[in-house]
């Protein structure tokens, strides 16, 4: 399991060990990667944060014209051996979403009702915004260029 | 038969003194298909633990040799789960408080059970 | 926005590559790969393109090392012009901190270059129509063409850019100019989130 984020990491291990999910993946709405479990190549991380995002994004669109305002709570694709589990939460830090691929030895009831519990607590964990201003030091300009001028060699 | 039909089956059910709810799940992925209930019971939740439940009790009765099951009951020091397999993958299942007439509840389980096949 | 990670001093900013179609996204990040240090290398990664339909966004992690005490990293992002790509487009630019808007330099290419612009802008309104501010610079490329077929910088910025925002010409094939405009937005991004009142040294 990696997580970006500290306080995510009780509730998503005690999801994982509830619910007894393959891979569980949390992002931002924006496809940016929180945390996740289970995937091995960084690129397949990012590959499904970003198509998770999309398919919430479009799932949204299709409720503003089925006109269903709330939007849809989830998206669950059932497969023959593995099943999926999409779902957007808030947070203090805005509208997060889970991405969850789960097996026979589990069920959508289930990760649907452990990711509930996930959702309200990492809801309760997120600290409060870290003021911008805070974020870098004065005078990093000069750390700029020359963190560029080594990454892109003598250019 | 309905699920307007299923639900007035659930109702008959959920009238035994002492029952919070019943429902029909689908064992294969812990949802609620019909139900009758009181509200605070959380029936989505039942739904999914209960299907945990019996897939476990299937792995238990498969590694000893002992077929599908066909009923599980767990008693507690409050209340009481009764499970009842009706046509795969669907289950009936009640949850009722300790002092429930909890035999009259897995007759009317089974009874609804040969119904629903 | 910005992703911060308080505990491991990690800061990650998102950079979206925006314009028309054709107008080379795709190149210039594999301009910009292709001069990373080899050491500091990392895959340019085109994302979905299992899905069997297209690739639905190029994608370039740069690790800039230690700047103002934190862990910067940059995610630079290039979505392609197919027209299903717009659910795409706007979740990306939805978490962008800055912009690097290609603009085509080709006297021909004005009028897509104008949609492009105004796709960015109606992709960065909120659901009231507010338009999120967001650091951009302008790149004009194919500076590599006769200069017969080009507008003037000065011509292209007063269609594109009244804002006065930087604005560079520059040719991916050649590689000029990239590198200066992508510092440019970099250093936007930067000085936005350290806050007005700091001035750049």
């Amino acid at each position: 399991m990696r997580v970006l984020e500290p306080w995510v990491t009780a509730p998503l291990t005690e999801f994982l060990r509830e619910s007894s999910a393959r891979l569980a993946l949390v992002m931002t709405s924006s496809g940016q990667v929180i945390a996740q479990h289970g995937f091995t190549r960084s690129v397949d991380v990012m590959s499904a944060a970003a198509l998770g995002a999309g398919i919430l994004a479009t799932t949204t669109e299709i409720a503003t014209m089925v006109d269903a305002p709330a939007g849809f709570g989830a998206v669950v694709h059932q497969g023959a051996a593995q099943g999926i589990w999409l779902a957007g939460f808030d947070t203090p830090r805005g509208r997060w979403i889970g991405l969850v691929v789960f097996g026979p030895e589990s069920t959508v009831g289930l990760v649907r009702m452990f990711f509930a519990r996930f959702a309200e607590q990492v809801a309760a964990a997120t600290p409060a915004v870290v003021p911008v201003r805070d974020v870098l030091a004065e005078g990093f300009e000069r750390e700029l260029d020359d963190s560029l001028r080594a990454l892109f060699g003598s250019r | 038969m309905s699920i307007a039909r299923w639900e007035n089956a659930l109702r008959e059910v959920t009238r035994v003194p002492g029952v919070l709810g019943a429902l029909i799940i689908s064992a294969d992925d812990g949802l609620v298909v019909a139900e009758s209930s009181m509200d605070e019971l959380a029936t989505a939740d039942v739904a999914a633990l209960s299907a945990a439940l019996i897939l476990r009790a299937s792995r238990c009765m498969s590694a000893m040799g002992k077929g599908a099951p066909g009923s599980v009951h767990l008693v507690g020091d409050a209340g009481a789960l009764l499970a009842v397999a009706g046509p795969a993958p669907l289950w009936l299942v009640a949850v009722a408080h300790g002092d429930a007439e909890l035999g009259r509840v897995r007759l009317l389980l089974r009874d609804f059970a040969v119904v629903l096949a | 926005m910005a992703r911060m990670d308080e505990a491991q001093r990690d800061l990650t900013l998102t950079v979206v590559v925006y314009g028309a179609p054709r107008v080379g996204k795709t190149s210039i990040l594999h301009c910009i790969q292709d001069r990373v240090a080899p050491e500091r290398r990392t895959g340019l990664s085109p994302l979905g393109t299992d899905s069997g339909v297209a690739t639905l966004l190029d994608w370039l992690p740069l690790e800039l090392g230690t700047i103002g005490g934190w862990n910067a990293r940059v995610h630079l992002y290039a979505i392609p012009d197919q027209r299903h790509a717009d659910s795409t487009r706007r979740v990306i630019l939805g978490d962008a901190d800055g912009v690097l808007f290609a603009a085509d330099a080709q006297a021909n290419r004005s009028g897509d270059n104008l949609d492009a612009l105004r796709s960015l802008q109606s992709n960065l309104e909120d659901a009231d129509g507010l338009l999120r501010q967001v650091p951009t610079v302008f790149m004009y490329t194919k500076h590599d063409l006769p200069a017969e077929l080009l507008l003037s910088r000065p011509a292209l910025d007063q269609e594109l850019n009244p804002a006065d925002a930087p604005s560079f010409s520059v040719s991916a094939l050649r590689g000029e100019g990239v590198l200066e405009a992508l510092h440019a937005t970099i250093s936007m991004v930067m000085r936005r989130l350290v806050g007005p009142g700091t001035r750049a040294s």
